[in-house]
């Protein structure tokens, strides 16, 4: 087996912010250098271990394959939780990634953050912004997390290079922390440079980046973003995240929570349809353009659905999105997502969503011209794609 | 006063009556109507009987969901456990919205149970493949980081054998203790009505074994239930899985989930090596007397083909071979994704004999009847 070593840097501050990095070497020689940069008021919180390193590393190791050495400190109960995390990538997509074995110069647990503070990934969109009401609000129950900051990650939905997007989306994102009463740290890395597919990926680059904090906080919740319910069909099983494979991304200090499973889109709707700032600075939009896509384009698969989910429920259309959707464009659309956010069945996975659309608008006794029109177009990317399949 | 759409826990003493312990609480329903549910043991695991009621609320969680009544323990149970149990009780709402409700679980005191210093771990323990996979790999080291400090297996006499069968579970333990004693560890032997609160075995058996175990906690930390399906052949909606099991714990006793990164045929592999495991092997869920295989039903068809196309031959715990008939017969398959690794592995090994293409077959009808009741049931939908 392959060896991939991670090579720690010390944090580097240069003007309002702070530089963490770590190289990958291969077997080779060859170098790749990695990088996440926040504002340098979170200095403080950076956390010694490696921990958030290794997980950064671990699917470019597993689809390498090549065993991970780290030269500083991982907390053992993190390599005990990869294992079982590897074991289960390992089983649903053997051709993809093979187990590894990860050392450390030093395995050790570091010492827990003070308080009960959590952090929580925020792009903007419904998942998150759910998680960040129900948990202000109260209404999680046992659950409750004292969620203290939203953490926006540039380099994730948003190119590195579209800064102009990217600041527009803080922005947004900002003014609808600030109204919960939270903290918005946005972080910018490059680990998506590992390549690697991204659906697959996403929630080990989010827990990576949630727990290089892990000296202010103890939890990073990560949104759900398919309900349990769904985790019955394989589409939605296999994903990047869920709550079957979230939480072994934890460790003994700081636990990954996969919040929010057992709500589907709808129970989301309705917890942030009285929530104004959330109504207007929305951001669902997976278009191509990333400068279009912040503002929410309101022509792609992803903008539609939402729309429609409001308009199901009564709610009509959010100013988040300037224009309504039309019955053509429901008529045209194509269950498909870019190549970044796909599940293994897309076909199915939007059927069955667009599907529950239907029922609700059936139990609500809708009787509109888009009903049928959704209809028509489930109909017409099923019979695409069972004669794509075909052929 | 408590609301009467309450169900109530009242935990009752230890009662010691010759060599048995009894630990027993008594679930007092909606309308009125009481019943007693008990645990026994040997006197001997007394010093690691818990009085805390968290076995408890285990027990009664699935009653309570499926009449949507609030549950109130008149004694103290862990917080850490109440917090799981919402996350765990909104999961089979939100997959079973007809049959059960997420429901309020309050006590009179809530507090952590005392954590033990030392790691000791047990294992539900059937005497059958999973069971014994789990088993074999802690006791030897061989799960890796995932290891714990395994010590006992329990077996509980009031799951897959009825309580009016003790000979037959006199039986079945006996084996079970060979098995067990072969690699150092401890059999411990429970009987329960557990089964008689009227919830839902297939949903509810993680809980219940959960239950059982943590009655224990007073001397061990950590149970594991074995894996029924693998990762790739996930059945969320069985009752122990490895998405819910582990929200059956608490902060002083685990729940681990063991087992599910390997298949029925990878553990019957690993197991193959250990003469006591082939000698008293129990894997029976529908033979009257199921302290032997009957050797024809589906379970039993599925172990013995998983041995034999692995090259094994038939092990001893079964008294005769499958026959192509009964192959071609199997009905109801327990799990579709056992029968393709056993597929995928005759094909990797060439194997070209007429059972395989007879297993073929029956897969075939199963897959199609499977997927038609499929179709029928989203029409009637």
């Amino acid at each position: 087996m392959n060896l991939l070593h991670i090579w720690p840097e010390r944090p580097e501050i240069q003007g309002s912010l702070v530089t963490v990095r770590f190289e990958l070497e291969d077997d080779n020689g060859k170098r790749k250098r990695l990088w996440y940069r926040l504002p340098a008021a979170q200095r403080e919180a950076i956390s010694d271990q490696c921990d958030s390193f290794v997980l950064a590393a671990l699917f470019y190791a597993m689809h390498t394959p090549a065993d991970l050495y780290v030269h500083g400190a991982v907390s053992p109960s993190l390599l005990r939780n990869l294992e079982e995390y590897q074991a289960i990538w390992r089983s649903w997509l053997p051709q993809e990634y093979q187990r590894i074995e990860i050392r450390a110069e030093v395995e050790q647990e570091p010492a827990p953050a003070c308080g009960d503070a959590a952090i929580m990934a925020f792009s903007g969109g419904l998942d998150s912004a759910f998680t960040a009401r129900r948990h202000r609000s109260g209404q999680a129950g046992r659950q409750q997390e004292n969620i203290q900051a939203g953490m926006i990650l540039h380099g994730f939905d948003i190119p590195l290079k579209s800064q102009a997007a990217f600041d527009h989306a803080h922005d947004r994102a900002r003014k609808m922390l600030d109204s919960l009463g939270m903290e918005t740290i946005p972080l910018a890395t490059n680990l998506r440079s590992l390549g690697g597919e991204f659906a697959n990926t996403h929630a080990t680059v989010l827990a990576s980046c949630l727990s290089l904090l892990q000296k202010r906080f103890q939890a990073g919740l990560i949104a759900n973003s398919e309900p349990n319910q769904n985790l019955i069909y394989p589409w939605a099983l296999v994903f990047g995240s869920t709550s079957l494979t979230d939480p072994y991304l934890s460790s003994q200090t700081f636990s990954i929570l996969h919040d929010g499973a057992n709500f589907n889109r709808f129970d989301k709707t309705m917890l942030v349809a009285d929530w104004p700032e959330a109504l207007r600075y929305l951001r669902v939009c997976i278009g191509r353009d990333p400068d279009r896509r912040v503002r929410n384009c309101c022509r792609c698969e992803k903008c539609i659905s939402n729309i429609l989910t409001f308009r199901a429920l009564g709610l009509g259309l959010p100013p988040c999105f300037e224009q309504d959707v039309r019955n053509r464009q429901i008529l045209l659309m194509k269950f498909s997502y870019p190549r970044d956010f796909y599940y293994q069945d897309e076909v199915a996975a939007k059927s069955y969503y667009y599907g529950e659309i239907l029922k609700l608008a059936r139990r609500r006794e809708l009787r509109q011209t888009w009903i049928t029109a959704l209809r028509l177009a489930i109909a017409a990317n099923r019979l695409l794609a069972t004669a794509r399949r075909f052929i | 006063m408590w609301a009467m759409a309450n169900l109530h826990i009242w935990p009752e003493g230890p009662a010691i009556q010759n060599d048995q312990i009894e630990m027993s609480f008594t679930l007092e329903e909606a309308s009125g109507e009481r019943q007693r549910v008990w645990y026994r043991c040997s006197a001997e695991h007394q010093p690691a009987l818990s009085a805390s009621c968290d076995p408890y609320v285990l027990a009664a969680l699935f009653v309570a969901m499926q009449q949507k009544a609030d549950l109130v323990v008149h004694g103290q149970a862990s917080p850490s456990l109440l917090k799981n149990l919402s996350e765990y009780q909104a999961a089979w709402a939100c997959w079973r919205p007809e049959r059960y409700a997420a429901i309020e679980i309050s006590a009179e005191i809530e507090q952590e149970s005392d954590r033990k210093p030392a790691r000791r771990a047990l294992t539900s323990f059937s005497g059958g493949v999973d069971s014994a996979f789990t088993a074999w790999r802690h006791a030897n080291g061989l799960a890796g980081r995932q290891n714990v400090a395994l010590q006992a297996g329990l077996m509980v006499h009031g799951f897959d054998i009825r309580l009016n069968q003790p000979e037959v579970f006199g039986r079945a333990a006996v084996k079970s203790q060979r098995i067990l004693e072969s690699i150092g560890l401890k059999l411990i032997t429970m009987s329960s009505n557990l089964k008689k609160t009227g919830a839902q075995f297939e949903h509810a058996h993680a809980a219940l074994l959960a239950s059982c175990m943590m009655l224990l906690q007073g001397g061990y930390d950590c149970g594991l239930i074995a894996s029924s399906y693998p990762y790739n052949g996930l059945e969320v909606l069985w009752g122990s899985n490895p998405l819910t099991d582990p929200m059956l714990s608490s902060a002083a006793f685990s729940i681990l989930h063991d087992g599910t990164a390997f298949n029925r045929l990878e553990k019957t592999q690993a197991i193959a090596a250990w003469p006591a495991a082939i000698q008293d092997l129990r894997v029976c869920l529908h033979g009257e007397e199921r302290d032997e295989n009957c050797c024809r039903c589906e379970k039993c068809v599925r172990t013995i083909l998983g041995f034999r196309v692995l090259g094994l031959g038939l092990p001893a715990s079964f008294k005769q071979d499958v026959g192509l008939l009964q192959v071609l017969r199997v009905k109801k398959f327990g799990s579709l994704v056992s029968y393709r690794s056993i597929l995928a592995e005759a094909r990797a090994r060439r194997l070209r004999q007429p059972w395989v293409y007879a297993l073929h077959w029956a897969t075939f009808v199963n897959q199609t009847r499977s997927l038609l009741k499929t179709g029928l049931r989203r029409k009637h939908d």
